[in-house]
């Protein structure tokens, strides 16, 4: 049972809406305080005008937020999901810069359908080779883009 | 008369048949992302823009149009068949769609869908045709104190996007604007928010941002749900021959399909909201408005035929002012700038032979859906039993080297990766991601009229309201914003 006040509201208030609400005060406070490095112009209209009109705003509806009871239950989030996805499609970039579109796409799906997907590893060989073989003849040859 | 002339001497001049290979190719492409549930137009767009640099504008057009108008008609098929849309712009037409399937009539429905569908694209397309014209000569009187107002009422659509948490809508688009600023400013030339990295000196392109939003986030929630295998269990028979409750409707498809087009114009408003509306134009209208949601074909006809009718409409102020009616069509700018063209009256003055391919490319768009669907429905409809985490990485694929290949930059993939991980976040916490592209877009032509606009008038607001169609815009404007808070307060 909730009691009344800001205090017991802010309490009960689900924990990643309020790191939401926090995170968005403090980002338009820093997107404010790198203001007063641009520039001033004639009128007060300039490079700073905008960007602390949306400060303001961005302040404004954070600060709102804080105070509104979102009571719809939020999805939960699998963090360990997500990130070995981002950490593979990291992998890939870091291994097509260094060496080719081949080799890259061919460890990326391969690890992708048999680690992550978890398809059997004869299906898995054959998605990728073909799949790469596919793509080589889409980007490389018939798109021309330099990879 | 004199339009289709126009267009019969221009296209058909500039058209060979590598253009109807390449649209026949984006419409087979757009029947596929459309019937799998989880994958949406804008996401098909989105991953297929940054290689049309690579083609000439004809044929970039056929494709991404094609692509665009199948992908909004191919998310009726699983919403038909399996309950489950394949596009947000297809939740209405489960209400009947599916229970008619239920009853045995799978191929009936499907029919019904292509027809309407094919009936609003086409429609849209002639509106497009006779109305983008006359706004692009109208706009040549715009300043950009009128292009500054129709961007803030452009916004205002925010408001009916949010749905049930405003707050979190207006921050989302507070965000988009947020993105706008980052670069050299236009007037000063001074970087903002740049923090010393050259490649953030451009600003932050548009494309990889919509391909995070879209297309990596989808692809992140898509890998967190559990995946069912679906069977696609009908029979599909009486496909062609459901043309007939379409004569019997003929009334409720040209008034949806209109109210399609209108919505689409309206920036903001969508395929989504258009085949509600449409939906609700079919209870009204039946005969039979109790057996609505029992499988009645109206109830597939009205929503149908009204958010492809928004495919045509969401292309007037993309091409008459330049400005996007939808993430989709800011996408499709997106391709223009590619190919060094500028939306609005300068491209009908100088470019008309793109305009109008454009328009033949919507109406050769829906005739080749029509010819594949009635053909191939039964095989279209077994693309709904492809496992999706088959297709994920491919697409991951698609994303990484369309990042890559609209600037050859390695810098686009990691910003397309950065917006895929916050889109994710903000779907998963409910803040809507309509405002945050619509503000995206929008922003940097705010800015810029706004800034523009005052300078001239020497920093004066006034010059918004003592300028005609401007204050009119504001008005409209104003109107808006009251009717969706009131709304709100009456939910």
């Amino acid at each position: 049972m909730r009691g009344k006040g800001i205090i017991p509201f802010l309490l009960h208030m689900k924990k990643g809406e309020k790191i939401i609400s926090v995170t968005l005060l403090i980002f338009s406070t820093l997107i404010y305080a790198n203001t007063f490095k641009f520039p001033s112009s004639i009128e007060n209209i300039g490079p700073k005008f905008f960007p602390r009109m949306i400060a303001i705003l961005l302040f404004l509806l954070s600060l709102l937020l804080l105070f509104i009871d979102n009571e719809k239950k939020l999805k939960h989030i699998n963090y360990k999901c997500l990130v070995i996805n981002v950490l593979i499609i990291i992998g890939y970039i870091l291994i097509l810069n260094n060496t080719n579109f081949i080799v890259s796409t061919i460890l990326f799906l391969f690890t992708y359908l048999y680690g992550i997907s978890k398809v059997n590893i004869k299906k898995s060989i054959l998605i990728t080779s073909c799949g790469t073989a596919m793509l080589y003849i889409v980007f490389l040859i018939l798109l021309k883009i330099p990879l | 008369m004199s339009v289709l002339n126009e267009i019969l001497s221009q296209v058909l001049g500039n058209m060979d048949i590598a253009y109807f290979i390449i649209l026949i190719a984006g419409v087979l492409c757009g029947l596929i992302i459309g019937a799998l549930p989880g994958f949406t137009a804008t996401m098909g767009v989105a991953l297929f823009v940054p290689f049309s640099y690579s083609m000439n504008v004809q044929h970039a057009f056929a494709f991404l149009i094609g692509l665009y108008c199948s992908a909004v008609y191919a998310g009726s098929i699983p919403a038909i068949l399996i309950r489950t849309p394949g596009t947000p712009a297809a939740i209405a037409t489960i209400n009947d769609g599916y229970p008619m399937a239920q009853k045995g009539n799978a191929g009936q429905a499907l029919g019904l869908a292509c027809y309407a569908s094919v009936f609003g694209g086409i429609l849209s397309a002639i509106i497009l045709m006779i109305v983008a014209k006359y706004i692009a000569q109208a706009a040549l009187k715009f300043g950009p104190q009128e292009y500054f107002s129709l961007a803030i009422l452009g916004l205002s659509m925010v408001l009916s996007m949010s749905g049930k948490n405003m707050i979190k809508g207006l921050i989302s688009m507070t965000l988009g604007l947020f993105i706008t600023v980052i670069g050299m400013d236009i007037i000063s030339g001074y970087p903002r928010y740049t923090f010393g990295n050259v490649n953030l000196l451009s600003g932050v392109q548009l494309l990889p941002v919509m391909i995070g939003v879209f297309a990596i986030s989808e692809v992140f929630e898509g890998i967190m749900k559990e995946q069912k295998n679906e069977k696609v269990k009908q029979k599909l028979e009486n496909i062609v021959t459901s043309v007939k409750y379409l004569f019997k409707n003929i009334s409720l498809v040209l008034k949806s399909s209109i109210l399609g087009t209108f919505l689409g114009a309206l920036p903001g408003v969508g395929a989504v909201t258009a085949s509600f509306i449409g939906y609700n134009e079919a209870v009204r209208t039946s005969k039979k408005p109790k057996e609505m949601g029992t499988g009645r074909p109206e109830g597939i006809l009205g929503p149908e035929s009204a958010n492809n009718a928004v495919t045509g409409g969401a292309l007037i102020p993309l091409l008459s002012l330049g400005i996007p009616g939808d993430p989709v069509t800011a996408i499709l700018l997106g391709a223009l700038m590619i190919q060094g063209l500028r939306p609005g009256p300068q491209l009908f003055a100088k470019n008309p032979e793109v305009v109008f391919g454009i328009y033949a490319s919507v109406i050769f768009s829906y005739v080749a859906i029509l010819v594949i669907s009635l053909i191939g429905i039964r095989y279209i409809a077994k693309i709904i039993e492809i496992r999706s985490t088959y297709l994920y990485p491919f697409i991951l694929i698609f994303c990484i080297i369309g990042s890559y290949a609209l600037q050859n930059s390695y810098f686009d993939i990691y910003v397309a990766l950065i917006f895929g991980i916050i889109g994710f976040f903000m779907r998963r916490y409910d803040f809507p991601l309509g405002p945050f592209t619509l503000a995206m877009i929008l922003g940097s032509i705010i800015e810029e009229k706004l800034l523009i606009s005052l300078s001239l008038s020497k920093g004066s607001f006034l010059t918004f309201i003592q300028r005609p169609i401007s204050a009119t815009l504001l008005l409209i404007t104003f109107i808006v914003v009251i009717l969706s808070l009131k709304k709100k307060k009456i939910r």
